[in-house]
């Protein structure tokens, strides 16, 4: 490899971990600067290590499912909130909460939301895989999805319908650290890295994977599948939040090139960095009130959504 | 090399295919739009199902695994869907390698690399480029799988006189290195003059040859329902459509 490859390399590794190790340090410490006094330790250890955990491993895992929704599909466009996956979890799991479920009940509820809003998109698509077809159907189950939520907020209790909105915009702060998700979140970090020469050659095509020896369908599914239980994980945890499945691969790939082996471990990273920034930003930028996390990362995902696709239709025009 | 007994692929109304495909043979596969050129070449890759019975070398093609075939066979497809954002160099590091091998590195491919001029696209994302410089990246992709069989769909399309006549120079190397190369085209005259053998599609049935029994002006002009004439010049003969007759044409003009 050429030494300007080298370096570039480590600076990118550098970036990625030095913006991980601010936003952690920010989500614990802050504060620090305006009494130049530390948290106290039960503070620390009690409210903000737990959220900072959280907020770092949801942030990761909604990143993995973003790329290997994009990889499978062909599309940088698609990601669990866009395909209706997040939406068909969030519906499931809104059900189990009006229903008063356990916390483990919600979870399982979101994560099976999400497989079926993932099944219904594949079925529908199965006989003639294609990307612009499977993120239309997905648009379209999107909007199916939030009208039945709609419908739900509607006929909910009114003392319930307050905490019911924030945790549809995504919220961190109700939600506990279980002590499963670290590990959870670097095993499934380990099985999207273990699969990135599949999603590398998934990424092609299908028919042009099937020429290069890849059992091209079941890996499709499989991929769908496995970011679907991600999808369903961070939703449950967390509500339906938008934009970090498709900002951070979609930034990554600009930056420093679509290779899988790179981009799967660099995914888990910022996205983590990201969603913790956004969350911090969203507890103390308007302190005392706390703002729902999801509407951060809209707030910063939508106009880079909007110049994703006017950037591709410069470049239809262009070619 | 690659043997077809009785070949016959149920999206096709052909009569069966029986032909015997052997390594240093390069064949054009000609015929109008739709007649199954592709349908023909994805069979033969393994991707179709078909009645009858393919063999590379020895081995029927389906006793062998997706790994092994991917081994076999390089398949240029035609591409016209939205394109991944890779770079070029991304794309070729991919594309060129078959799971099971390892990955294609950029200094093995310096040489086809040149040929097709693709060096200075290396940085380029392929959704930035133009539909000849495409073409070219995933041409250079199929020929540094360096499989003994090479499948191309149109491998000509889009590409400007210059770099058809590289491509072709390039193919004509594969293949006198013990390649054998099929590819469906549409340049008839490309055809006649690098092609060892052609395969016809007419619509009800097949006829393969050697270009010089099958690449006449007759039964082409039938093929395509366009009259043909031979020529001779720079010591070489071509093949020139006439006027097509007035009812063909749009009247008025």
């Amino acid at each position: 490899m050429p030494q300007a490859k080298i370096r570039s390399h480590r600076r990118f590794w550098a970036a990625l971990a030095l913006l991980a190790v601010c936003s952690v340090c920010l989500a614990l410490f802050w504060g620090f600067w305006q009494q130049w006094s530390w948290p106290k330790p039960a503070i620390l250890t009690q409210l903000r290590l737990p959220r900072t955990l959280l907020a770092f491993c949801t942030g990761s895992l909604l990143s993995l499912a973003g790329v290997q929704m994009q990889a499978a599909l062909r599309n940088p466009l698609a990601d669990p909130y866009i395909l209706g996956t997040a939406s068909g979890a969030g519906v499931f799991a809104l059900a189990a909460v009006l229903m008063s479920w356990p916390v483990w009940a919600i979870q399982a509820a979101g994560m099976t939301g999400a497989i079926v809003a993932t099944i219904l998109v594949l079925w529908i698509n199965l006989r003639r895989p294609d990307p612009l077809r499977t993120l239309l159907v997905g648009v379209g189950l999107a909007a199916g999805f939030s009208a039945l939520i709609t419908l739900m907020l509607s006929l909910s209790p009114s003392q319930q319908l307050n905490s019911l909105l924030f945790w549809l915009m995504g919220d961190l702060s109700s939600a506990s650290s279980p002590v499963w998700l670290v590990p959870l979140t670097l095993a499934t970090l380990f099985l999207a890295w273990r699969q990135a020469r599949v999603l590398d050659v998934l990424s092609l095509g299908l028919t042009k994977a099937s020429t290069l020896g890849l059992d091209a369908r079941r890996s499709l599914l499989v991929t769908l599948a496995f970011a679907a239980l991600l999808t369903g994980i961070a939703v449950s945890l967390a509500g339906p939040i938008g934009f970090v499945g498709l900002l951070i691969p979609h930034i990554l790939r600009l930056w420093h090139g679509s290779l899988h082996q790179e981009l799967v471990p660099a995914s888990a990273l910022l996205g983590g960095s990201f969603l913790l920034l956004a969350d911090t930003l969203a507890q103390h930028l308007f302190a005392p009130y706390q703002l729902p996390v999801g509407a951060v990362t809209a707030l910063a995902g939508a106009p880079w959504l909007i110049w994703l696709l006017w950037q591709r239709r410069e470049v239809a025009h262009g070619c | 090399m690659l043997r077809c007994t009785q070949v016959q692929c149920p999206r096709l109304k052909l009569e069966p295919l029986t032909v015997r495909f052997s390594a240093g043979q390069h064949w054009a596969l000609l015929g109008p739009n739709g007649s199954g050129k592709t349908t023909l070449l994805h069979t033969l890759a393994g991707l179709l199902p078909c009645q009858g019975e393919i063999r590379i070398g020895d081995t029927p093609l389906l006793q062998l695994n997706a790994m092994q075939r991917a081994r076999e066979v390089a398949l240029l497809l035609q591409e016209h869907g939205q394109r991944f954002p890779w770079r070029v160099s991304e794309y070729l590091q991919v594309a060129a390698s078959p799971l099971g091998q390892p990955p294609c590195h950029i200094d093995q491919a310096r040489d086809i690399l040149r040929i097709l001029e693709l060096e200075d696209l290396l940085h380029r994302r392929v959704d930035h480029l133009s539909g000849g410089q495409w073409q070219r990246v995933q041409i250079a992709a199929v020929l540094l799988q360096d499989s003994p069989i090479y499948l191309l769909d149109e491998p000509l399309n889009h590409l400007d006189p210059r770099h058809q006549q590289q491509l072709m120079q390039l193919l004509e190397q594969y293949r006198l290195k013990g390649g054998l190369i099929l590819s469906s085209m549409h340049d008839i005259n490309q055809a006649f003059g690098r092609c060892t053998h052609a395969l016809l599609f007419y619509p009800d049935r097949l006829l393969a040859g050697t270009a010089a029994e099958v690449m006449q002006a007759e039964p082409l002009s039938r093929l395509y329902g366009l009259p043909l004439e031979k020529l001779s010049a720079q010591g070489r003969e071509w093949l020139l459509p006439a006027d097509l007759p007035a009812n063909d044409t749009v009247s008025g003009h």
